[in-house]
């Protein structure tokens, strides 16, 4: 059985500037999800207000999403840019930990970055070492760090989930797997469904979106071979809704048109369409 | 019946003869020229073509961002519509129906102004390249880009907008592959929706190989090209994977680039397509 979950970013915004964080997670509780997915930013929220809310609603944490700027470019060739990259997982993890969230989702660049900094070899034991302390941090709090690959527009570094399941099984810690993105796998992997079967039990997150990152259904995904892998891998873990706004920035084009189908009527027809295919 | 051609820019600084040479071994029908009128002589292509049995197909203009048709500089502006004027002049010499517009500079993915006002300059800058194109007999095809490359002409419907606010007979669109995976809801549907208007297709994979090498459902493309009747070229755009399309002219290829995609490219669109 897999569990779902909405990520309220397009909901909640990127600093939480959005809708209140009560009036997302009601909507999801309303909907029948199992869980909520955060936003990573812990200086904005008070967890004790979070941990009250979903007790109210019933319904759990489910993870929590990082974002990766400029500043927090785990691999950046300046030490000081790493440490930040660094502290700002562990205040994540520990988020994440505050609010009872299994997994916390983590990338090795920073979002939009699209040319290295240093060769390939360099960055690749950067991101090792950067995954291994962080990754230790989260064990520690019987946390999970997912790997996100991203579409080649986003990041330079890790594309395909078999670059992501390499750099994972080079860390070699039980708490830190990959999580695959339907969005960015449309774009990048040769089958879905296939990519996901090969990473199997190493498969911690999964990322729920259609080929034009809007509800299930509404781009040409076939989402039953996608149903089927997840089963064959008896994949059991979070199933969580990431849908955003066609552009390439799509927090200004939240600002600009109001993305309003992305509150309640997808909310509500994401998990009904996924839930038809069980 | 349709023609098969290749986007002579993914091969970089190659020499012209060697890619038509390639080509034609290859049984292309056409090579799509590098829009770069100032750099390529229509003369020089016309001979090669002409010695190994190929016709140019069409120009992909390339737009970058001193070619930006909604630049909040006027100057811009008009330097993206007499770049669009030059190409349709070498369209005109080596006998090209076809040349390629994006109506903003590739990569640019924020509005400079109010969309309202870049959509005029879109359809204002699109209209006059048109009706200097009309004269020349040539026709001009809208493309829609993904999200990651503009903010303006994305879906396929969007550019059909654009072509029925331009309203010349000259001016249609054209489809690509790669960007329908991202953005449109059915590729198929998007096809079918361009209808007529349709005249001109990239081709390449979900992730932008060749065809065969991502999960388009090319036969479903196919299915939607006869539908509509179109006879016109597909023209392969393989690239390699990179935010930034305009690094295959920088050298980011690998060798299977040239001969094999080229190769496996026609074989695989001639199966289906039969």
């Amino acid at each position: 059985m897999l569990k779902y979950s909405y990520c309220i970013l397009v909901n909640v915004g990127v600093d939480y500037s959005g809708e209140p964080i009560e009036r997302s997670i009601a909507r999801l509780a309303k909907f029948g999800y199992d869980g909520v997915e955060f936003v990573g930013e812990p200086s904005k929220v008070q967890t004790r207000e979070i941990r009250q809310l979903l007790k109210k609603y019933q319904i759990k944490a489910s993870s929590v999403v990082q974002i990766f700027t400029d500043e927090r470019h785990p691999i950046s060739a300046k030490e000081t840019i790493r440490r930040n990259a660094v502290e700002y997982v562990k205040d994540c993890i520990n988020m994440a930990n505050e609010i009872e969230a299994p997994v916390v989702t983590t990338s090795c660049s920073a979002c939009m970055k699209v040319s290295p900094e240093a060769p390939f070899e360099k960055e690749r034991s950067l991101a090792i070492e950067f995954l291994r302390e962080t990754g230790e941090y989260a064990g520690k709090l019987g946390i999970k760090l997912a790997v996100e690959p991203w579409n080649r527009y986003e990041t330079y570094f890790i594309n395909r989930l078999e670059q992501a399941l390499d750099l994972t099984n080079a860390v070699g810690l039980k708490n830190v797997g990959v999580m695959g993105d339907l969005f960015h796998m449309n774009i990048e992997e040769s089958s879905l469904a296939g990519a996901l079967t090969k990473v199997g039990s190493k498969l911690v997150h999964l990322h729920i979106a259609d080929s034009n990152r809007a509800a299930p259904g509404r781009g040409h995904l076939d989402f039953r071979p996608i149903m089927d892998a997840l089963k064959s891998i008896h994949y059991e873990d979070y199933a969580s809704m990431e849908l955003l706004p066609a552009a390439a920035d799509p927090f200004a084009a939240m600002k600009l048109k109001g993305a309003k189908e992305f509150f309640d009527q997808y909310a509500k027809e994401s998990i009904e369409y996924l839930k038809k295919l069980e | 019946m349709v023609k098969y051609s290749v986007s002579s820019w993914i091969y970089g600084d190659e020499p012209m003869e060697q890619s038509i040479e390639r080509l034609s071994k290859c049984g292309y029908d056409g090579i799509e020229i590098y829009g770069e009128p100032q750099k390529v002589s229509a003369k020089e292509i016309w001979r090669l073509s002409k010695r190994y049995g190929l016709e140019a197909s069409s120009i992909c203009g390339i737009y970058t961002k001193d070619r930006d048709l909604v630049s909040s500089s006027e100057k811009t502006r008009n330097n993206a519509i007499n770049y669009v004027k030059d190409c349709t002049k070498m369209a005109h010499e080596l006998g090209v129906s076809v040349v390629i517009v994006v109506p903003s500079a590739v990569n640019k993915v924020k509005p400079e102004v109010a969309p309202d006002q870049e959509w005029k300059w879109a359809v204002e800058g699109v209209r006059e390249a048109g009706r200097y194109a009309m004269n020349l007999g040539v026709s001009l095809a809208i493309e829609a880009l993904n999200r990651y490359e503009t903010y303006l002409v994305n879906r396929i419907g969007q550019a059909m907008e654009l072509v029925e606010d331009v309203a010349l007979d000259n001016v249609g669109l054209m489809v690509d592959c790669f960007h329908m995976s991202i953005e449109d809801e059915s590729l198929a549907n998007a096809i079918i929706a361009a209808k007529k208007k349709l005249l001109h297709v990239h081709i390449a994979d979900s992730n932008r190989q060749t065809p065969g090498r991502g999960h388009t459902d090319f036969q479903s493309v196919v299915s939607a090209l006869k539908q509509i009747g179109y006879s016109r070229y597909l023209t392969m755009e393989f690239l390699p994977p990179s935010a930034d399309p305009y690094a295959a002219l920088k050298g980011a290829r690998t060798r299977e680039f040239y001969d094999l995609y080229t190769k496996e490219s026609i074989e695989y669109m001639k199966r289906i397509w039969q």
